[in-house]
């Protein structure tokens, strides 16, 4: 990895940790969610500041340039992230669903006793 | 279901899935401590807890779907602001927490003009040794550290009196939760935060909030909400 390649990396996270404390200043994330973010990061600048890490698990698994194996820790990470997404998705449209469902009742409930 | 607002002491209670408790909890505060006005919230529970509610004519904001404690409590707390009370009490629904001390928890706010009252184990007890009051400790020497040595010897108690200010504060803002982080932020805010010793039960029956895989998730977002969020929201 070149250093250019790493100094790359540590400015990227910086900025990504800035950016994700001030969404948290501004209440537009809850801190739980910024969590991953920035453990995100710090791996990030953990792996520019000692690249032997990547050495390491490349030398393991055959991959010879380094710098592939980052995309792919990226990209399998971020795929995580977009699976849990989906999961939570899944669960506020559900949400939603039995949310406008009582609603409904509740009301139907409401205008019933007032006639009585 | 307007209520007359006669008293300025509002007991809440979340409750998910408590229906073998909740009928003892809330006819003990009912019959003994008539001065209290109380609100069951019903967190989406999929057991008997709205029935057991509704047949005994209790008061409970019933919430559709489960939206864990710290929702159920932001709910209990909008209730309380809605309504105009004074001083919200969160309260277990599990019987854990005697309302008795109530009490003495109002005597202090009084008396001291603080902003939260926290219904404390520790005061003057030493804590077990046991897997969770390790956690307990971690969380109280977070907090002691980031607040200029402030000592809260019980932290994670689920019984605290609030005053109209944190009524307001817990029950608007997204990041304020009824957990220690909070207690830290707020210490550092400016807010005054006092301690009554009191004596809790172990539960009888239903099951907790807390199970191993969530403490490991609920410790590392109160540290990380205390050590380094607390700076910057």
């Amino acid at each position: 990895m070149s250093i250019y390649f790493r100094a790359l990396l540590i400015c990227v996270s910086l900025l990504v940790v800035f950016y994700v404390l001030r969404k948290i200043k501004k209440l537009k994330v809850r801190m739980e969610d910024s969590i991953f973010w920035l453990l995100f990061a710090a791996g990030l600048v953990l792996i520019a500041i000692f690249p032997q890490i990547i050495f390491f698990i490349g030398n393991l698994f055959g991959i010879i340039s380094p710098a592939n194996l980052v995309f792919l820790i990226i990209i399998a990470l971020a795929l995580f992230k977009i699976f849990t997404l989906s999961m939570q998705v899944s669960l506020l449209l559900e949400q939603v669903k039995v949310l406008s469902a009582e609603l409904a009742l509740r009301t139907v409930k409401e205008t019933k006793e007032d006639k009585e | 279901m307007k209520r007359v607002n006669r008293n300025k002491v509002l007991l809440v209670i979340p409750a998910y899935n408590e229906a073998d408790n909740l009928e003892r909890v809330i006819n003990h505060i009912r019959d003994d401590f008539p001065q209290y006005d109380y609100v069951v919230i019903n967190d989406g529970s999929t057991d008997a807890t709205r029935k057991v509610c509704a047949d005994n004519n209790y008061n409970i904001l019933d919430l559709p779907v489960n939206v864990g404690l710290t929702g159920a409590i932001k709910a209990g707390f909008r209730y309380a602001n809605y309504y105009s009370y004074d001083y919200a009490v969160q309260i277990d629904g599990d019987g854990q927490h005697d309302p008795k001390y109530v009490v003495d928890m109002l005597e202090r706010m009084e008396k001291t003009n603080c902003d939260i009252v926290i219904g404390s184990r520790f005061v003057n007890k030493k804590k077990p040794k046991t897997a969770r009051m390790i956690g307990n400790n971690v969380i109280e020497f977070a907090v002691w550290m980031t607040t200029k040595g402030t000592k809260i010897h019980d932290t994670t108690s689920g019984m605290r009196l609030f005053n109209k200010k944190m009524i307001k504060q817990f029950g608007y803002n997204i990041h304020y939760s009824p957990e220690p982080d909070s207690l830290a932020y707020l210490i550092n805010q400016g807010a005054k935060i006092e301690e009554v010793q009191v004596e809790m039960k172990e539960r009888t029956a239903g099951v907790s909030y807390l199970n191993f895989s969530s403490s490991v998730w609920y410790m590392m977002r109160t540290l990380f909400s205390i050590i380094i969020f607390q700076w910057f929201r």
